[in-house]
């Protein structure tokens, strides 16, 4: 049997004195979509910490396809809750930030960032500066620079959460029409049940802080989703469980 | 380029003040030797042209290594406050503490100690202006946005990389606002320097008139300083906008 992508075991985070996370499990398969909701505060971006190197943990075993993640190359591609292009750059030389920190060449990250820019809505935008972008083209290049990164796991962290309404469903159809064809694994943090369902393939929700796993939903709606999955009757019932969930958590 | 709507109103209102002064000082005014015309001061100015600008390069050379020197050690000190808590503890209070000397006690001590050359003229130059070239790259780099920072640090990347990838880049609008407080006053501080003893400049020429009686002479060099002031500025602009063409996209954007 394969490894998951991601394997977390009786994880406990301290912060500042505070018991931020306490006992947390959660894995996530090779290929998987996986998201976190949870009530503000309950420890999910420090979970993302954790992973990213940010925070250390007291205690628990943390792997990414079966290695331990201490030391070692980071080995997780994080995109923040903004965007956090740099306004310096332009977006081609955003879009190669992370392999050209992780080692790359600039001319040999450009080659491999080069034939992303079409699926991704990018092309003919690369010698703009991230301010002359929309909204939504800023974060398809913040995911593009994200996915480039060739990492076995993509963190999400409220990918869509500074966007207006119109901009953020647009987006959420996009990043599943793109998870299709790529496959890859994500773990996705966010506030928006609509969100984690319409995207994911299992959700987990946080209790409040300490933050451990209050209830995990498999949710197999056929793929390819489509906007028409929100008159589901399924899928209304799975959002009034889920937030249900969130509410008693 | 500016708008005319930015441009002409203060345009406006100095040709107004001079045009005052103007008929002010040829009626009923205190005489030409105490308080000459704005014409007379442009006649005469032009009259004593190579005097005068022979008298300037001296000042624009000192003002302008005075500068690139209050950057370097402004940067210097930034970077050493920036990187260890240390040295910010240490470091803070005393460029503080170095802000409430009286210049004016100084300048003739400086001359006294070092002569003068140049060198006085730009050390105190250097004096004036680098506690604020100094402030303004402390706050850059803690204007860095921390997502961006934790975005580079979840690629692995290290401190020197973080310092060189995001904070100085976010730093340097921020040295562009710090620059033009320096220069104008190093252009100020060079005048002083000069008026305190040196061989020449534009502040050795305005006592030189001023001793003379030639207070048309005095105002021209004033006008001169103010010129020397407004080009170094308009430069850093330029510079700006050449060095950081994307500050004005973003600023663009905030406006809009």
């Amino acid at each position: 049997m394969t490894q998951p992508a991601l394997s977390i075991k009786d994880l406990d985070v301290t912060l500042g004195g505070l018991p931020v996370v306490r006992g947390l499990d959660l894995h996530a398969r090779a290929g998987e979509f996986v998201s976190i909701l949870g009530p503000s505060g309950s420890g999910k971006s420090t979970t993302f910490g954790v992973l990213t190197g940010e925070v250390s943990a007291d205690r628990g075993d943390v792997r990414i396809t079966g290695d331990a993640l201490h030391g070692g190359r980071s080995r997780v591609a994080y995109m923040p809750q903004r965007d956090a292009l740099l306004p310096w750059r332009t977006v081609l030389n955003n879009l190669t930030l992370g392999l050209e920190v992780r080692g790359t060449k600039r001319a040999a990250a450009r080659e491999k960032v080069r034939p992303l820019l079409e699926p991704f809505g990018l092309e003919g935008f690369e010698n703009r500066y991230p301010a002359q972008l929309s909204g939504g083209m800023r974060q398809r290049a913040a995911l593009l620079r994200t996915v480039a990164q060739e990492q076995p796991l993509l963190l999400l962290d409220e990918p869509f959460g500074a966007l207006d309404a119109l901009t953020r469903s647009q987006m959420q159809g996009w990043l599943e029409n793109m998870w299709e064809k790529y496959r890859w694994t994500v773990v996705l943090i966010t506030h928006d049940v609509r969100e984690a369902l319409f995207l994911s393939d299992r959700v987990y929700v946080f209790s409040p802080r300490p933050a451990r796993v209050a209830a995990e939903i498999v949710v197999d709606f056929p793929r390819p989703r489509t906007q028409a999955l929100f008159a589901d009757p399924r899928f209304a019932a799975l959002e009034a469980e889920l937030l249900q969930q969130l509410t008693r958590a | 380029m500016p708008r005319p709507g930015v441009v002409l109103p203060p345009l406006v209102l100095v040709a107004l003040l001079l045009a005052i002064w103007e008929i002010y000082a040829a009626t009923i005014g205190p005489g030409a030797d105490v308080l000459p015309t704005p014409s007379r001061v442009a006649q005469q100015g032009w009259a004593d042209r190579e005097n005068l600008l022979a008298n300037t390069w001296p000042t624009l050379r000192a003002t302008v290594i005075g500068l690139a020197l209050s950057v370097a050690v402004g940067f210097g000190f930034a970077v050493l406050v920036d990187l260890s808590g240390l040295a910010r503890r240490a470091v803070l209070p005393v460029l503080v503490v170095s802000q409430t000397l009286p210049l004016v006690a100084l300048a003739p001590l400086v001359i006294v100690w070092f002569g003068f050359g140049q060198f006085p003229k730009i050390l105190l130059i250097v004096f004036v202006n680098f506690f604020s070239t100094t402030l303004s790259f402390v706050e850059g780099f803690r204007s860095a946005d921390p997502d961006s920072v934790a975005l580079l640090r979840s690629m692995g990347a290290g401190r020197w990389r973080v310092f060189r990838t995001v904070r100085l880049p976010s730093a340097l609008p921020y040295f562009m606002a710090g620059l033009r407080i320096a220069i104008t006053y190093s252009v100020v501080s060079a005048i002083f320097a000069e008026y305190a003893g040196a061989e020449a400049g534009l502040g050795v020429y305005m006592q030189f008139a001023k001793n003379t009686f030639r207070t048309d002479l005095v105002l021209a060099a004033v006008f001169v300083t103010a010129s020397l002031t407004l080009i170094l500025f308009a430069l850093s602009y330029l510079i700006e906008r050449i060095a950081l063409p994307w500050a004005f996209l973003v600023r663009a954007g905030e406006a809009s």
